[in-house]
């Protein structure tokens, strides 16, 4: 079955709050814990970012946005005045009317009924709730700072939450129970929430984490027991009405989202703040991404001279469409791909969509995935790649041109 | 002009590892022929793979001055010969160009197989025997105890022998007169018709190809017309010279002299080592004796991993094949793996090295097929046909009879492992023909067994079970009959050909077993189920299953991310370049190789 047809949405406006509470084992995102920074640095730091998201939407001839995100690190842990400043000055950037969707990030710790207050009445529409799960000994291996009473406690208070409410939850975790994930997911889904990311707990480079693993401290789930967790997950996930559409975003109909949709469309962003990434399509079809610094000091200092800039050529900007879009259940946009790059989907991969066409369904713009494909995406992904790479002789892969 | 009396022409037999290539680098340094900053370990070990597995394949020359303590100003001619059976013809023509033979014995080692087997070759050839004790440095030194063995074992004096450590250089003095007392200078005459003895040759990119010779009769001058008197080509001599290390060029090669040939001649196969060179204008009445075509006994094909790549590994052989006159190829091609080239080599070793120097020196990524030996097969029409590629293994229906290639293996042993080494070859087939005592220790057995089971795993099993000290050396003595079946491999359904094998039909439901499971070991999950089967005509006699890939995908990817996920991903992709796709299955290069190891983990 597939979801209902969304319209499509974008541009989109991303700002990245680099501050936390304490950073967890796991994580690899920028942040940096709040208590070492600086006075007033995340009040600049934030000023900052709205000066250079405008300053973006110029030079990408963006002049309002359709949907806003802001995310971290944990935006809810800034102090009042600079989290009303800084969605103030976002709101301003929105179409008349307002955000088709404003989605905040949210950690249990920081999430009480002020600030909760303070989104609602900003015009923040949707809470993304780092909830992660219920089991304490799993998460507290994992690496995870907020306990597990914050977590129950902070989806209580968002069943007072009048708007849409997504919650985080993590797979994979040291000695992680089947049945409580499919607790935690029932317990999210009875506070309100209509959608719901649940994803494998990843091992990144560099982290506390990796090295536990490493050193045999932590062992994390055998292939056999995490197939039980994601057997748990569907039949959860089932009795609660969400539905995957993507592969690792689960929503009642209706309530997927909009701003990531536009991300896995490749359609135009503006990412302001520490570490955030802009991107838009190029004439040429290739991709022009910017990419923010992640030193607080040079971006206070002069966030445009020190970003890096990416010039990705066409073909490799028409893989990534390919490698996003297969990672929803809405499939590719034929008609969009053809009018951006010049060759329609079936004619770049003829062998691969023949190869795997008992995982492939008609999407309502082209070829989709299987749910079933979702889990095995990246051998169908590889085909992509050696394919399009044979056949896209008439796709540029050298340097993009000028925007 | 060089006086053959003041020429000595020797070599240095001995067993692997005990020495030699060390010994060899004394005797350069020692003669101050080479700067000593330009010393290297091993100096006449050219090849990366010859250093680093400590053994020589090519067969090199040095010419090394002396003055001796009688004044006089001699040439030591070290010929270095390969030490390993699979070059044991080469090693036969290297030592039939010297008069004198040095036995290097490891100190603590003791007499090996091959100490025995290359006293023999060098006693058929009439060579003035030197034993020398090498490492007597060790701490296991036992000097006393390898006297004894050398009176015992090998009915030379023991007192004689001289006690070296070619690494401090202790003896060394004492080894260079003892070869000038010991050895007898070159016999044969400068006056009479030339005849030399090819050892040896190598492709020069800038010369052509080196003919290393020893004269034994009459002169070879530049401008002279030669003749290869078994082959028959007559080429005309451009540069004649001795080797220093480096290429020393000279005004003629006379009797009794080392050196080498430069002749126009374009590629190593175009000289057959063992052949005689004499004047095609004053030609000599008889070849020098012992010629024999070489023959390869090992058989596999060589694919490129992608099959675009054909064109240039075509390229790599041909290069390759101009340095080793062994390597024997023709094009063959598979349904699996597309056109590559059917390989005849001298034994396994050879066909590691060759597979070694396309992958390292040619950058070449490869597969091999299963090694086989030539099956000489009689059919039912009373023709008879060699088989040595699974893929001409005619129908069972037509065949009458079957044979296999057998050898005489020599193993010597210290007694505490023989129990174990006789289940070992009796589980290979083997047949024991001989027991002796060589003393209160050590046991010297002979087995005939058939070649087939000597290629997979003998000699690490040789090793393990003896946990080191057993020693091999063998000689391929003919085709005894053999019950044969041709054993396929399916993957889900389909058959490889590059994974077919010929088998000995009562071992063959063991080795399809052992197949099957080494290839579940070797496939990664996909994502549909991967039957891997063993079949015998029709009838299947093995199976194993890969499960499907449960999940395969990257976790979360939000705007932020999407230059890293790509860039995961073709990490990935360069990863599964790797694989060799078979119908939908990929399968790793290892998967090629496992059908070679089938034994590895059953200890």
């Amino acid at each position: 079955m597939n979801p209902p047809e969304l319209a499509p949405h974008g541009p989109g406006l991303y700002v990245h709050v680099p501050y936390c509470a304490g950073k967890c084992g796991y994580c690899a995102f920028h942040s940096r814990p709040l208590g070492l920074c600086p006075a007033r640095e995340p009040e600049r730091i934030t000023e900052a970012a709205l000066r250079r998201a405008r300053s973006l939407a110029e030079r990408f001839g963006v002049r309002e946005f359709s949907t806003a995100y802001v995310g971290g690190g944990t935006p809810t842990a800034l102090p009042s005045p600079v989290l009303m400043s800084l969605l103030s000055g976002m709101r301003d950037l929105a179409a008349r009317g307002g955000f088709a969707e404003w989605t905040v990030e949210a950690n249990p710790e920081s999430l009480d009924p002020d600030t909760l207050g303070i989104l609602g009445d900003a015009g923040v529409d949707r809470i993304s709730l780092g909830f992660q799960g219920g089991q304490p000994d799993p998460l507290r291996r994992a690496g995870r700072n907020a306990g597990v009473t914050a977590g129950i406690r902070a989806l209580e208070t968002c069943a007072s939450w009048g708007g849409r409410l997504s919650v985080d939850l993590m797979v994979g975790l040291p000695g992680q129970d089947p049945r409580g994930l499919e607790a935690d997911i029932a317990r999210a889904a009875a506070a309100g929430a209509d959608h719901l990311s649940i994803y494998q707990l990843t091992v990144e480079e560099g982290t506390p984490l990796e090295t536990a693993v490493r050193e045999g401290a932590v062992r994390l789930p055998s292939e056999d027991e995490e197939a039980e967790l994601w057997a748990a997950v569907r039949e959860a996930c089932g009795a609660s009405g969400h539905l995957r559409y993507e592969v690792s975003s689960w929503a009642r109909p209706g309530a997927e989202c909009l701003h990531n949709r536009n991300y896995w469309k490749g359609g135009v962003w503006i990412g302001a703040g520490p570490s955030a990434v802009s991107s838009a399509p190029l004439p040429d079809g290739g991709t022009l991404r910017i990419q923010e610094t992640r030193d607080h000091g040079e971006y206070l200092r002069d966030p445009e001279a020190f970003a890096e800039e990416e010039r990705v050529p066409p073909g490799t900007a028409a893989f990534e469409i390919v490698m996003t879009a297969f990672r929803t259940r809405e499939g590719l946009d034929s008609g969009a791909f053809r009018s951006r790059f010049g060759v329609s989907p079936e004619d770049l991969l003829p062998e691969t969509l023949a190869k795997w066409k008992d995982l492939l369904e008609s999407g309502p713009r082209g070829p989709a995935p299987s749910d079933r494909l979702l889990d095995v995406l990246n051998p169908f992904l590889l085909d992509c790649m050696s394919e399009m790479e044979r056949r896209a002789a008439g796709i540029p892969h050298g340097p993009g041109g000028p925007l | 002009m060089r006086d053959p009396n003041h020429i000595r022409n020797f070599c240095i037999i001995a067993h692997i590892d005990h020495g030699k290539s060390t010994l060899a680098d004394r005797f350069i340094q020692m003669a101050h022929i080479v700067d000593d900053r330009k010393f290297q370990n091993q100096m006449l070990d050219n090849m990366d793979i010859e250093r680093e597995r400590g053994i020589t394949i090519k067969s090199q020359a040095v010419s090394i001055p002396y003055t001796a303590s009688d004044g006089i100003n001699y040439t030591l001619n070290l010929v270095d010969t390969p030490g390993h059976v699979d070059f044991s013809y080469e090693v036969s023509r290297a030592i039939s160009s010297c008069e004198g033979a040095i036995l290097l014995i490891d100190a603590s080692q003791g007499v090996e197989a091959q100490t025995l087997s290359n006293m023999y070759m060098a006693l058929e050839h009439d060579l003035e025997i030197l034993p020398v004790i090498n490492k007597i440095d060790m701490p296991a030194a036992d000097v006393p105890g390898v006297r004894d063995q050398i009176s015992h074992d090998l009915g030379l004096d023991g007192d004689e022998a001289l006690a070296v450590s070619a690494k401090l250089g202790t003896g060394l003095p004492e080894l260079f007169e003892a070869l000038v007392r010991r050895f007898p200078p070159p016999r044969g005459s400068a006056e009479k018709p030339a005849r030399a003895l090819i050892f040896d040759s190598r492709y020069d990119p800038f010369r052509g190809v080196l003919v290393h010779i020893r004269v034994v009769d009459g002169r070879i001058r530049p401008g002279d017309r030669i003749l290869l008197m078994n082959t028959g080509a007559v080429h005309e001599v451009e540069e004649v010279g001795f080797f220093r290390i480096e290429l020393s060029k000279t005004e003629e090669l006379a009797a009794g002299d080392v050196g080498y040939v430069v002749a126009g001649i374009k590629t190593v196969s175009d000289v057959r080592v063992g052949d005689t060179i004499t004047n095609a204008d004053v030609p000599a009445e008889e070849p020098l004796p012992g010629f024999r075509e070489v023959k390869p006994v090992v058989f596999s094909s060589i694919y490129p991993m992608d099959t675009n790549d054909y064109d240039e590994l075509k390229i790599a052989m041909e290069k390759l094949k101009l340095n080793d006159a062994s390597l024997i190829y023709d094009k063959d091609n598979s349904v699996a793996l597309g056109f590559g080239f059917r390989c005849g080599f001298l034994g396994l070793l050879h066909l590691e090295v060759v597979q070694e120097r396309l992958e390292r020196e040619f950058d070449q990524s490869i597969i091999m097929t299963a090694p086989s030996v030539r099956y000489k097969i009689l059919l039912k029409n009373g023709q008879e046909i060699f088989v040595d590629n699974p893929s001409e293994y005619p129908d069972p229906g037509r065949i009458e009879t079957a044979e296999e290639p057998f050898i005489k293996a020599q193993i010597i042993t210290p007694v505490a492992y023989v129990g174990n080494l006789i289940s070992l070859c009796v589980q290979k087939r083997g047949v024991q023909t001989s027991f002796t005592h060589l003393d209160e220790k050590r046991v010297e057995m002979i087995f005939e067994m058939p070649l087939a089971e000597v290629l997979f795993d003998f000699y690490d099993k040789l090793k393990s079970t003896s946990r080191g000290y057993a020693s091999f050396d063998y000689d391929v003595i003919g085709y005894r009959p053999s019950e044969l079946v041709k054993l396929d491999i399916l993957i889900n359904g389909k058959p490889v050909d590059a994974l077919s094998q010929l088998v000995f039909k009562p071992g063959a439901y063991e080795r399809a077993r052992k197949v099957c499971e080494r290839l579940q070991g070797a496939i990664s999950r996909q994502q549909f189920k991967i039957a891997i089967q063993g079949a015998i005509g029709g009838t299947i006699i093995a199976r194993e299953t890969v499960n499907p890939l449960r999940k395969d995908v990257l976790a979360k990817c939000y705007g932020g991310d999407i230059t890293r996920k790509r860039k995961l991903l073709e990490k990935q992709k360069e990863g599964k370049k790797r694989m060799k796709s078979v119908g939908d299955v990929d399968l790793p290069q290892e998967a090629f190789l496992a059908v070679l190891r089938t034994n590895e983990d059953e200890q």
